[in-house]
């Protein structure tokens, strides 16, 4: 298949615009989007580039009716031959879109060629197909290359018209040799040919077709009788000159033909290939400088012209780059004006530049380097004023995919390795917060237990016996916080599994209840029970520790006169625990963050106690627990905090994230 | 304390790594004249026990050399000796497998000399004779606090009023009773309120724990009797009133 091999589509399009030079072709470029965008399917933006035939203001124009169907979301696609219609409906039965879009320039009403209408040829060769025209005001101005051949001459150039020159000369001096030697005519006529046939394949067209005239003459001038003279008497050869010329004419033209086509095919052969070898190679790239190295020099080798690739930092990630420039060849790209190509095609995600959407009296054509929704930066090549060929255009296109692919690939990949550092890193401070707290435990045990021995010699009394009072409360208080922190740790530890065992819930309150009584001398906490006996699946340490801390943290906050509520009830099926004091209540700010970790308030009685952990553990027990934590402040005044728990247990076996 | 002011004074065995703990621990049983021994091993701790016949052991389970479960097993395969394990908050499992392997009771660090002295009280009532001969009068029934509990005609009363107890119910309170102030686990009360082979879920029997409490304590947010230690099983407290045997508290 002929079409496509520059740039193969990754789903099957279902539209297709196609482009012409004619200025009208934006209105069928914005009907062609529109219509997709109606049905939501992807669509193509396709152009014939014919070797020649486009002069450069129409080759300009057509590298901005690409740049805006690229813009508006299509795939842009070059197809290559000799003929816009035969493409087309090459192109059509490959890849069946449901419509075709066309300017009325395809009608054929053009003047200066003869040639069938690309809409009838589509209409007659292709099945299924709907046919949209969106109407031209100025159909005329369009010219279309339809069904004619060779509507161009390849310019052979001075030195080629030599050389075919010498070729026929040497093969009139060999048909002379052949003549001398009496071989016959026909053999003369052969090797005249052979001389035809040789000035095509070396020389080009023209040169074979002037070759084919003077090989006819020659024949006359050097052969036929009377010899030297353009003269002829025997009248059966007014038969063997045209047909001589016939014959030459089409050698000369088969020849030509297949060498082109041979050629467009070792062209496209190597154009697949290096941006084959390109994504090869920017599999291997480990960085965002081998990639655009990598990149660069495919590109510069497919276009032969200077090309550069300018990256924004911003997007990468901030400390990955710190050189974003890279260009191949020599080319003035630093110069104001393409700076400013380059920064709008990168601010506006369009194509810009020279045969852009704007800036277009800069030197340079400048893609944006885009990935979804990101933008990485810009791919830009030299093309010193006039536009790209089509087909090199849409190169640009495919290595600028190729491009922002393994960018993107990169940036993941080290925005990985990053979170895997900062896992790391949690882990060994978390390890290390569990193993000094660990090692807290047994002094702080012993120092408690001394402390309390000494507190049970009755001779001890006044300061003294103060002192060491603030010194087994203290140590009480840091005990508590070494065992929260622990099971912070344990909790955020990712291997964490809760095992929840069926438990009855006033078992657990009455003995949090009665462990924070024991440390706060002479306070009131009122608990208050259902009838019926509460089982829950809880993990029974851990939900201990979570009353413990909500009595606490209610106990810091409120006045030592007044009490603390507990309230276990069932509601909805769900385990609910309140825990209510009768202080100031949270703050504005407290509400919404006193549940967060090392958030912390002013307690009412010590400004040292608390360093934010009570609440946070507390969120964290009851989520291991599959359930809710709110903090509200009573409309009477004092904080609650309401627990809400299936009775079941966790869903998901417990397990917490991060 | 029942002995006669001639005899010797129980003998302690503590088994401690750490220097400060074992001071402290040590302190706290000089006060109460109790006769010390301190190891730092449990190879030494099994040599010690061989030869001396401490009356309590005193045992962390987190020893530097073996396993402190091992130290149980091997003291259980040729002596009655009371042990009381001591060890840190979070290790409900430990300290469970270590009571089912013989231990008689446990203390969680950090705790105070009142605690220490009470569970060695308890640990000493337990290892003379037959279960709380301390605690019954001439007519074997038991009386502890309000509780009055006769296992001869099976009746219980409370503040002198009957209470009425399923046979669960009654076999489970015969056995705290009969291991009044010792802790008492989740598998073993199972076993002897439904029989060794019977294969019952913990939250049953924590569901009648519960009703028990219920029908025993004046105000059963406020356990006065029956206290559940959380994670491990149930102990039912034999001092009067019952805060004497909470830890220190030191206003």
């Amino acid at each position: 298949v002929k079409a496509g091999d520059v740039m193969k589509p990754t789903e099957e399009s279902n539209l297709l615009v196609c482009i012409g030079p004619s200025p009208s072709s934006e209105d069928v470029i914005r009907a062609g989007a529109r219509m997709a965008a109606e049905q939501g399917v992807p669509w193509f933006a396709v152009t014939v580039e014919i070797d020649g035939f486009w002069t450069p203001e129409e080759r300009d124009r057509i590298s901005r009716h690409l740049s805006l169907a690229e813009s508006l979301g299509a795939q842009v696609m070059c197809l290559e031959g000799r003929n816009v219609a035969e493409e087309l409906v090459l192109f059509v039965n490959d890849r069946n879109p449901r419509r075709v879009v066309l300017g009325q320039t395809a009608l054929g009403r053009g003047p200066l060629f003869r040639r069938k209408a690309i809409v009838t040829e589509l209409m007659r060769r292709t099945t299924g197909v709907e046919i949209v025209l969106v109407p031209q005001p100025e159909a005329s101005s369009g010219r279309v290359p339809g069904t004619q051949i060779g509507t161009t001459l390849s310019s052979g150039g001075g030195g080629k018209f030599l050389l075919a020159g010498a070729i026929m000369i040497s093969a009139i001096g060999a048909a002379l040799l052949i003549h001398s030697l009496a071989l016959g005519e026909s053999n003369t006529i052969m090797m005249l040919l052979l001389g035809v046939l040789l000035s095509s394949v070396f020389c080009g067209r023209l040169s074979g077709l002037a070759a084919s005239v003077f090989a006819v003459l020659a024949f006359n001038f050097f052969f036929t009788e009377p010899r030297f003279t353009l003269v002829v008497d025997d009248s059966r050869y007014l038969v063997t000159f045209p047909i001589m010329l016939v014959v030459a004419f089409v050698t000369s033209e088969l020849t030509t033909r297949l060498q082109r086509t041979a050629e467009i095919a070792r062209e496209r052969q190597e154009r697949t290939e290096r941006l084959y070898r390109n994504s090869n190679d920017l599999i291997v790239a480990r960085s965002y400088q081998e990639i655009c190295e990598t990149s660069l020099e495919s590109l510069e080798r497919l276009l032969g012209a200077p090309v550069g690739a300018w990256l924004k930092g911003e997007f990468l990630g901030p400390k990955q780059i710190d050189e974003n420039t890279f260009q191949i060849g020599d080319a003035n790209f630093d110069d104001e004006v393409e700076r400013e190509a380059r920064d709008w095609a990168y601010r506006s995600v369009r194509p810009g530049g020279c045969g852009g959407l704007s800036h277009t009296e800069s030197r340079g054509f400048y893609l944006p380097l885009q990935l979804g929704e990101m933008c990485f930066g810009v791919l830009g090549v030299w093309c010193g004023g006039t536009s790209l060929s089509t087909a090199k255009r849409v190169l640009l296109t495919a290595v600028s995919a190729q491009l922002a692919l393994a960018l993107d690939r990169e940036r993941l990949s080290l925005a990985q390795e990053e979170a895997r550092v900062a896992i790391e890193r949690e882990r060994v401070r978390a390890n290390l917060l569990r193993s000094i707290s660990h090692d807290f435990r047994t002094p702080l045990a012993a120092i408690t237990g001394a402390s309390s021995t000494l507190l049970a010699d009755r001779k001890l009394v006044g300061e003294k016996k103060l002192l060491l009072q603030d010194v087994y409360s203290d140590a009480l208080w840091l005990s508590e916080l070494v065992e929260n922190v622990l099971s912070l740790t344990r909790l955020h530890s990712g291997d964490f599994v809760l095992e929840g065992k069926e438990e009855v819930v006033e078992d657990l309150v009455i003995t949090a209840i009665n462990r924070a009584e024991k440390t706060r001398n002479g306070r009131r906490i009122d608990i208050s029970l259902p009838e019926e006996l509460l089982v829950a699946r809880v993990d029974a340490g851990l939900f201990e520790q979570l009353i413990l801390n909500l009595v606490n943290n209610a106990l810091d906050f409120s006045e030592d006169a007044t009490p603390v509520k507990v309230i276990v009830r069932t509601r909805g099926g769900q385990l609910e625990l309140k825990v209510r004091d009768f202080g100031p209540g949270f703050s504005s700010d407290g509400l919404s963050k006193a549940l967060d970790l090392f958030y912390t308030e002013k307690a009412r009685n010590d400004s040292r106690r608390g360093l934010g952990l009570g609440l946070a553990i507390s969120r964290t027990i009851v989520e291991a627990h599959g359930g809710r934590i709110q903090l509200e402040n009573h409309p009477e005044g004092g904080a609650v905090a309401t627990v809400t728990i299936p009775r079941a247990g966790p869903r998901d076996n417990g397990r917490i994230d991060g | 304390m029942g002995d006669s002011f001639n005899a010797p004074k129980p003998l302690i065995l503590i088994v401690e790594d750490d220097r400060p703990i074992m001071n402290f621990m040590k302190a706290a049983l000089r006060d109460q004249h109790y006769r010390i021994a301190d190891v730092g091993a449990g190879r030494d701790a099994l040599a010690y026990a061989g030869a001396y016949t401490p009356d309590v052991v005193l045992l962390d389970l987190g020893l530097p050399d073996v396993d402190g479960i091992d130290v149980i097993k091997d003291l259980r395969s040729w002596s009655d000796v009371p042990i009381i394990v001591v060890s840190a908050r979070g290790n409900e499992r430990s300290k469970v497998e270590a009571l089912d392997h013989g231990a008689d009771d446990y203390l969680t660090k950090p705790f105070g000399a009142g605690e220490l002295l009470a569970r060695i009280r308890v640990a000493l009532r337990h290892s003379s004779s037959s279960p709380n001969t301390s605690l019954s009068d001439s007519k074997g029934v038991v009386s502890i606090g309000p509780l009055e509990f006769d296992a001869e005609r099976r009746k219980v009363r409370h503040d002198g009023r009957p209470v009425q107890l399923t046979p669960i119910e009654f076999r489970l309170l015969r056995e705290l009773v009969f291991h009044a102030g010792k802790v008492l686990t989740h598998k073993h009360l199972i076993a002897k309120a439904w029989g060794p082979k019977q294969k019952v879920e913990s939250h049953n029997l924590r569901v009648f724990m519960a009703t028990l409490r219920r029908k025993l304590e004046d105000d059963p947010s406020r356990p006065t009797l029956i206290v559940t230690e959380v994670g491990v099983g149930y102990r039912l407290l034999d001092e009067w009133p019952a805060t004497a045997i909470d830890s220190y508290d030191p206003t």
